[in-house]
């Protein structure tokens, strides 16, 4: 008989247990509005710290079926797109607490195609490096284009796919002058110039 | 000359999100990955058999299918993306992006052809490219690559940055 009371009391405890829980559902999209599935989902209780987390289905939902009532902030995050955090969220019995996260994405990591035509190369008098050269890529009704070589003599430069003219003007005031066709977008790499001596 | 072994196999209906282009490139991608040089970028030479070949195919159908390859605006993206970004992977194993009216769609950036390395390539091998291009990335094969940063492939050969690994695909796998 004891028994048979502790299991019931025990039950109803369990039962009560459930109706005081909240359920916190979670749905996490893309800037597609496609579903993210994987996604981390992790709810912070703002009064006791206990921590939750699971993460989003196919569907890119995630149901929490019995948080505690009270305050929480809940954070989703995913590889390659930027954590969003939401807080105070109050899930409260018996309302089912719905939450939609559009995650944005963290920086593109990835290069590019050309679509400038970038030159660079070596600036030498003689055999020594043209440290400090000033490379100006010059282009009759734009703004010349310039860098100043490094240490090395090397320098790099983009611009807008055209035919320039190449002036490098050295720091003992040495120059040199020369067209160079970078109509075709892409790189033009390696190339040495020797100022005049 | 590599082996050419394809073999067709079924395949499901493709997620309809994304535009008919982006279903062949990646079918076509998948196709060639088929060919031995090709599937080399993905297998080292004890594992480039023709079985693992196809499940690598199999692998980047399924990523279509499953609706891990999708299309995104430009709008949506960080600023200071560039225009000449055609598509990115958000990571090992995740999710691959398509831009819409990027240059994977009009086969230029700004309205100039593309230049560089795929310099009079037509737009149809140039997707196929971009799309076995995001699977390595996907694979976890090469990381980040706007910075130049440098690779070693299973095939042994080194490449350095997203041009580098773009020539790669060229020369294996056209």
């Amino acid at each position: 008989m004891f028994l048979k009371l502790l299991a019931i009391s025990m039950l109803v405890h369990a039962c009560i247990n459930t109706m005081d829980a909240a359920q916190l559902c979670v749905s996490v999209t893309d800037y597609a509005d496609l579903p993210l599935s994987g996604a981390s989902v992790t709810t912070l209780n703002l009064t006791t710290a206990e921590k939750h987390s699971s993460r989003t289905d196919r569907k890119g939902d995630v149901c929490l079926p019995s948080l505690p009532e009270g305050s929480y902030s809940v954070e989703v995050g995913l590889q390659g797109f930027m954590n969003v955090r939401y807080y105070p969220v109050r899930p409260a019995f018996p309302i089912k607490t719905k939450l939609s996260f559009r995650l944005p994405f963290a920086e593109i990591t990835e290069g590019g195609l050309a679509s400038e035509s970038t030159i660079s190369g070596t600036c030498r008098v003689g055999n020594k490096p043209a440290a400090n050269a000033l490379v100006c890529l010059v282009k009759a009704g734009s703004n010349p284009r310039c860098t100043t070589a490094n240490h090395l003599g090397e320098y790099l430069l983009s611009v807008p796919p055209a035919v320039y003219e190449l002036e490098v003007a050295t720091a003992e005031k040495r120059k040199f002058k020369s067209k160079v066709d970078l109509s075709t977008p892409g790189s033009y790499p390696d190339l040495a110039i020797f100022p005049e001596r | 000359m590599a082996e050419n072994d394809k073999s067709e196999g079924e395949r499901e209906s493709p997620s309809p999100l994304v535009h008919d282009l982006v279903v062949d490139a990646e079918r076509g991608a998948a196709d060639r990955l088929f060919n031995s040089d090709c599937a080399g970028l993905f297998l080292a030479p004890d594992d480039n058999t023709v079985e693992n070949r196809k499940k690598l195919a199999g692998q980047l159908d399924s990523l279509l299918d499953g609706g891990l390859i999708r299309q995104i605006s430009q709008s949506a993206l960080p600023s200071g993306t560039g225009s000449n970004v055609p598509a990115f992977t958000t990571g090992q194993s995740g999710l691959i992006y398509i831009v819409s009216g990027g240059a994977f769609f009009t086969g230029k950036i700004d309205g100039k052809p593309i230049g560089g390395f795929a310099s009079g390539l037509p737009l149809e091998a140039f997707d196929q490219l971009v799309i076995i291009h995001e699977f390595l990335h996907w694979e976890g094969i090469a990381g980040a690559d706007s910075k130049g940063q440098k690779y070693t492939l299973p095939n042994g050969n080194k490449v350095k940055g997203s041009q580098g690994i773009s020539k790669e695909v060229l020369k294996k796998c056209f």
